[in-house]
Formats: C-alpha cells, sequence, structure tokens
C-alpha cells in the first residue's frame, strides 16, 4: 500500500459520544474491494471542546492522502480552523467536508473554505467511497453525485445521488468492528428522514421519504452491541413511535436480540401519540427514559414551526409515561418565531405543571436547510451566519427579550434538573 | 413555578430581623415531622427553613431521610453561618440536598449585625458560603445556590455593592426581598431596577419578591416572577381602587401596605398593552400550576 494513501476521517463530537457517521464511512470504506487494498484509513474521533486545533493536528501521524471532516452545527466553527490549518500543513492533502452544515449550501461553503477539494451533500457512504476512488484515479469530479467543487473561480454543484435503497447495502459500523461502543453514549439509527415537518429541525434531512434498515440488520445491530456489554444505548430517529405497527415489530425484534438485558435512554417520542398499549410497548423494549416536545405552546408560534401539539392528548401522554416508571424529558426552545418572553413563560409554566424528569431549554439554531431559514425574512428572522446559528431576534420576540429567556431559563433549568 | 412544600423544622434563629414573619409560625415537632416522612408519597420539592434550621441536630439525617423517600429537590433556608463548619457541609451535600437559598443581608459587618439585630459573624457566613462553593456534586455542577437579599432603608444605599460582591460565589440566582422599612418609593425602584440591569449583565436571574408588578411597570422581565412563589408577599397587602382596571389583578395581592404609608407612593395598573393577549395566556397556563 502506497505510503501516500493515507486517509484520516475527523469527527468532533458533543463530550463522551462516538461519532456514527464516521463509522458508517470507514464501514462503507473497509468493505469496498478496491479501496480495501488501496488506502489506509484511520478516524479521528474526538470530544469538540477537549482539544483546539494544534492539539487535534497532533493526532496525524502521516502525510495525510485526503482528510473527511464530518460537520455539524456544533463544530462547525473548529472545523473550519482545522481545515485552513491542514491547508497550510499539507496544501497537497485533499480536504473534503460532508455533513448536515454543508449539505445544503455547499456554494456557500466554498466562498469561506475555497481550498477545498470537494463538498459532500446529503447521505455520504456512496458518494464518499466514490470520490476517493475518483481521486486515485485522477479522473474529473464532474461524474460524481452529490457533491460540489470548484472549477477555476466557479463552483460546480453536481446532480444529486438518489437515496440509499435499501438501507441495508451500508455495511454496519457495528459489524464491521470500526465503532468504539460506550454504555450510555451508544446509538444506533434504525431510519432515515421524517414525516414531520418541523420548520426548525434537520434530522430528516429533508429526505423525500422515510426509509427504514430492516428489522434483521437491526437484530443483529442490537445483538453485537448488547454482546460488548453495553447495558444502555439509544436511538438517534427522529421519532421512535413514529409508527405504531412498525413500533411492535421493532419491539419483537429488540426482545429476541435480549434487550432485557440493557435499557434504552431518551428516545424520542411524539407525547400526543402515547397510549397505555405504546407504554407496554416501550416498557417491553426497555425503555428508560424518553424525549419529547412541546418545544412551545402558543399556536401561533406552532403553526410558524409547522408543529402539531394537541395539549391534552400531550400532558395526557406525558403522565401516562411517568405513571408507567419512564422518565420524560421535555423541551423547550426559546425564540421561535411567533414566541415572545410571556408565551415563552407560558410554556415554560405548562411544562412545570406536567413535573417532567428533566425540562431542557435551548436557544433556536436557525440551520441552514430548514424551512425557517429558507424563509428567515418572513418572520424577520436575525441570528448569527455562523454556527452555532443562534436566534438573536425576530419579529415578535426581541434581541432583549431573548436574552432575559435564556437567563431565566439557564437559572430555573439549573434548579429543576438538579436533582 | 417549581412548588416547594415547606418543611418549617425550628424555631431558634442566630439573627433577630424585626421584619421576619417566620419566626412566628409553628414548626414541626419531632412527631408531625415523623408522620410527614411516613407519608405514602412525599412532595417532590420540599424547602426546609426554620429559625436557623442547620443548628437542627438531626438535619442531615432527615435529609437523608427524605432523599430516600422520593424527594428530588431539597432547599435549605439559611443564613450560611453553620457552614462554615466544612464537615457538616460536606455531610449536607453528600446526604442530597444540593439546593440552597442563603439569606444574605450586607458585605457592611455594621449593616449586617443592625439589620439583623445579632452579633452573627459576616466572616462566618462568608466562610460557609465558600465552603459550599468548594462542593462539586457527581454530575460534576455546583450545588444550586440563590442569594435571598434582604432590602429596606438600612441597606438600599448598598444594594448593587452586594450583589457584585456576591457574584464572586457564582450564584445560580439573586432574591431581591423589600421589606419594611423604607423611606422612599422612587429611589427604591430605581436601585432595584439598577441591581436587574448588574444581575442580567452578569447572565443571572433576579427576581423580587413582595413587589407588586404595577410599581415596577409594564416591563416584561417581571413576569418571570410568576413561574415562582415570589410574587406572593409574605406583608399584608391590600388591592386598591385600581387594582379592578389592572390586567395583573388574578394573580397578585394587590399592594403591601408598607409601600402605601410611603410618602411618595402612587401606582401604575397594568392596563392592556401590546402584549395584552399574551399576558392573558400566559395568566391561563398559570392556573395550572
Amino acid at each position: 500500500m502506497s505510503e501516500e494513501n493515507y486517509c484520516y476521517l475527523v469527527a468532533l463530537n458533543i463530550h463522551g459520544y462516538n461519532s456514527l457517521a464516521l463509522g458508517y464511512l470507514q464501514a462503507s470504506i473497509k468493505a469496498d474491494q478496491q479501496l480495501k487494498s488501496n488506502i489506509e484509513i484511520e478516524a479521528i474521533d474526538l470530544c469538540v471542546d477537549c482539544y483546539d486545533v494544534h492539539q487535534i493536528i497532533q493526532f496525524f501521524r502521516r502525510k495525510p492522502f485526503l482528510i473527511g471532516l464530518s460537520c455539524y452545527v456544533w463544530n462547525f466553527n473548529k472545523m473550519q480552523h482545522l481545515a485552513r490549518l491542514i491547508n497550510s500543513l499539507w496544501p497537497e492533502a485533499k480536504i473534503v467536508l460532508g455533513g448536515p452544515e454543508v449539505t445544503p449550501h455547499p456554494e456557500l461553503v466554498f466562498q469561506k473554505l475555497p481550498f477545498l477539494a470537494a463538498v459532500v451533500s446529503g447521505e455520504g457512504e456512496e458518494t464518499f467511497v466514490e470520490l476517493i476512488k475518483t481521486f486515485l484515479k485522477k479522473e474529473p469530479l464532474r461524474k460524481v453525485r452529490g457533491i460540489a467543487f470548484k472549477n477555476g473561480e466557479s463552483v460546480v454543484v453536481n446532480e444529486p445521488r438518489s437515496l440509499i435503497e435499501p438501507l441495508d447495502k451500508i455495511p454496519s459500523p457495528f459489524e464491521a468492528g470500526v465503532l468504539e461502543l460506550k454504555d450510555g453514549s451508544t446509538y444506533l439509527e434504525t431510519y432515515r428522514g421524517c414525516t414531520f415537518k418541523c420548520a426548525y429541525c434537520f434530522e430528516g434531512k429533508n429526505y423525500s421519504r422515510v426509509r427504514h434498515f430492516s428489522l434483521e440488520r437491526i437484530k443483529r445491530d442490537v445483538k453485537l452491541i448488547l454482546d460488548k456489554g453495553i447495558k444502555n444505548f439509544s436511538f438517534v430517529d427522529p421519532v421512535f413511535n413514529l409508527n405504531r405497527e412498525h413500533l411492535k415489530k421493532m419491539v419483537r425484534v429488540l426482545k429476541e436480540a435480549g434487550i432485557n438485558k440493557a435499557s434504552l435512554h431518551t428516545i424520542e417520542v411524539v407525547a400526543e401519540n402515547i397510549d397505555g398499549d405504546i407504554v407496554s410497548l416501550l416498557k417491553d423494549a426497555s425503555v428508560e427514559s424518553v424525549e419529547t416536545g412541546p418545544q412551545a405552546v402558543h399556536p401561533h408560534t406552532l403553526k410558524n414551526i409547522n408543529r402539531c401539539f394537541n395539549k391534552e392528548r400531550f400532558r395526557k401522554g406525558v403522565l401516562t409515561l411517568k405513571k408507567a416508571g419512564i422518565k420524560v424529558l421535555c423541551d423547550l426552545i426559546i425564540g421561535l418565531p411567533g414566541d415572545n418572553f410571556y408565551r415563552f413563560l407560558a410554556s415554560t409554566a405548562f411544562v412545570l405543571s406536567l413535573a417532567p424528569h428533566r425540562i431542557i431549554f435551548s436557544t433556536l439554531h436557525v440551520l441552514p436547510g430548514t424551512p425557517l431559514f429558507e424563509n428567515k425574512e418572513d418572520y424577520k428572522l436575525i441570528f448569527d451566519p455562523e454556527a452555532p446559528h443562534y436566534i438573536w431576534q425576530n419579529a415578535s420576540f426581541s434581541y432583549r427579550e431573548i436574552r432575559l429567556a435564556e437567563i431565566l431559563a439557564k437559572s430555573l433549568g439549573k434548579e429543576y434538573n438538579l436533582d | 413555578m417549581i412548588r416547594y412544600h415547606s418543611l418549617k423544622i425550628n424555631n431558634s434563629c442566630l439573627n433577630s430581623c424585626s421584619f421576619c414573619s417566620e419566626i412566628k409560625q409553628d414548626f414541626f415537632s419531632p412527631e408531625k415531622l415523623n408522620d410527614f416522612l411516613n407519608q405514602p408519597k412525599l412532595p417532590e420539592s420540599i424547602k426546609i427553613f426554620g429559625g436557623e434550621p442547620l443548628t437542627v441536630d438531626f438535619l442531615t439525617d432527615l435529609v437523608a431521610n427524605l432523599r430516600r423517600k422520593g424527594a428530588r429537590r431539597i432547599m435549605i433556608k439559611t443564613t450560611a453561618a453553620p457552614l462554615s463548619d466544612f464537615n457538616l457541609t460536606f455531610n449536607l451535600v453528600s446526604k442530597g440536598a444540593h439546593h440552597f437559598e442563603i439569606e444574605f443581608f450586607s458585605f457592611e459587618p455594621a449593616i449586617y449585625q443592625a439589620m439583623t439585630n445579632s452579633d452573627l459573624s459576616l466572616e462566618l457566613v462568608l466562610q460557609g458560603i465558600s465552603n459550599l462553593r468548594r462542593l462539586s456534586l457527581e454530575n460534576g455542577q455546583n450545588p444550586f445556590l440563590s442569594f435571598r437579599i434582604i432590602v429596606n432603608s438600612a441597606n438600599i444605599n448598598e444594594v448593587t455593592r452586594n450583589l457584585v460582591f456576591l457574584l464572586k460565589f457564582r450564584p445560580d440566582r439573586f432574591v431581591l426581598s423589600i421589606v419594611p422599612p423604607l423611606e422612599k418609593l422612587d429611589f427604591t425602584l430605581e436601585k432595584v431596577r439598577e441591581a436587574i440591569k448588574i444581575a442580567n449583565l452578569n447572565l443571572i436571574w433576579l427576581q423580587t419578591e413582595n413587589v407588586p408588578f404595577c410599581l415596577l411597570g409594564e416591563d416584561c422581565y417581571h413576569y418571570g416572577e410568576l413561574l415562582t412563589s415570589s410574587f406572593l408577599f409574605s406583608f399584608k397587602a391590600s388591592k386598591l381602587k385600581s387594582c379592578l382596571e389592572c390586567s395583573a389583578s388574578k394573580v397578585c395581592q394587590g399592594v403591601p401596605s408598607f409601600y402605601q404609608e410611603l410618602e411618595d407612593f402612587r401606582v401604575s395598573p397594568l392596563i392592556s398593552s401590546e402584549k395584552f393577549e399574551d399576558f392573558e395566556f400566559l395568566k391561563k397556563e398559570m392556573e395550572r400550576l
């Protein structure tokens, strides 16, 4: 193997977590017969707040041929800094960016980082493999679907790649043994896409439809996780109880895989759809805690963010979960269009009345690719153009009121959640 | 609102504040405390106060007991002086007391002693607060620390300096509790507004206590207090004529009489503002609490 074909994949995660995305990419590269013998790949999977860019560089032990940076809202500032440093130290290295933060507007990314070899948009598993092969063969990038690249001064955005179908085509990172599994921070994906279209959310990544991994694949992966001695893990799925019939099948598979030996935490659910039957299924699946909305409760705000919310059904759902001993974490977002300080207080009062296990306050991130980002003028959204794109003010929520809401939330959140 | 269930466990206090209303309340006898502990389900949030609850020798056991029986939040209201004994502080926190409300009067020893009618050493108070701030919980966080700063004419001039002085202890909240006697309403309110500005500048929530909404005006900030118990006054209050037209009348008890006695007293009831509907919406949610 050539010394020159050394490839690094870099992820900078929230403290305690590892990158599932990097696992998928590594598994895909390793499964490709042609690449397997032609490149060597190494993942640098670190905590975003634990290292500065100069420390991250210490993990590059060899001269890189290609570096892939996995970009999310929480790491994009540091990733840009890192890309500039890498480009200065190894100008010949090909730097490729991918991930939700760069997917929607690759042309904007090249304005900031014109030296990039390519930006991958959308699902990266197939695109990245083809891109590496194209680089190795020194062929033009024009034919690689799902990427953008620079040609002279202009940015060329290639045709998008079709969605990967079936999802089982993606090699399992658990079977490939490329993930370091840790208790409490191991995550599994069972589907991609989302039927809900909440205007602030990019979890569904604008995929046109929902695709599931097969139940057999999920069962195998869960078994592998449990065999490694993991006692507590979670799913990255946007909504776990998306479909009652599918949930039944999922729970059967989880039970067959031996889920009773472990527990599931912070599973995202739609509280309005929770009833006694669903709770029984969640209990069978060893669900210990769930995370849910409401994000906000004022009808005008909810309409702006395209969120269905039924106060009484939500309340009933939360109380049913609590009664069954499942911990409920409720989310509230500060700075949504249509909200203001009073309405935020009303949302908080509503959530407090449910006495959930935790209340998670967060400030709105106006994420590229979301309807809020694309329609920012409609709501007079003013936000930080740089990641993590925090809202500064909107037509209904003034700059001062948002800051006050944050200060109140910091105090109340600590008082409530500290037990 | 986090509703704390009040548990008064003694009457002896290190201070003898003339304005204290708590001293007159009955406290739980050991038998009554036992009954409380033997309930099938305890409230999630419990506030232990006195007197000075930290002088009660069974406090640590009580905290451990309450936690064992399911209490999630135990707030201890104290002068902080007994926390100068590090062993006591460590034991209390390790047994599960993670929320503290410290009553504070002044960083000037003479004012502190004058307000509390005691010879309590301010040095001990500060040592107690420092001890508390030295401790981390298992999750890496510090205990929740709220300073209730008692304000009247004796320390109104120093109120902002008190706040600045306390910032070094990294508080999670300030409560500005206005009590009689006061001299001038306008001056008092000016100082309260200054204090809010300083707290906010340092990203700390400050809530006022015993201040009706109409005194601080239409500013939305004040309504955050609806989520706490501080809009329930600890002093006798009465409704005025103007309260009839005030949009906050349903959630407000009126105006405490010690304000009404001031020479420059006047109120402007909150009348429908551009956010009147939102205030009504908020009140509806409040009714559920």
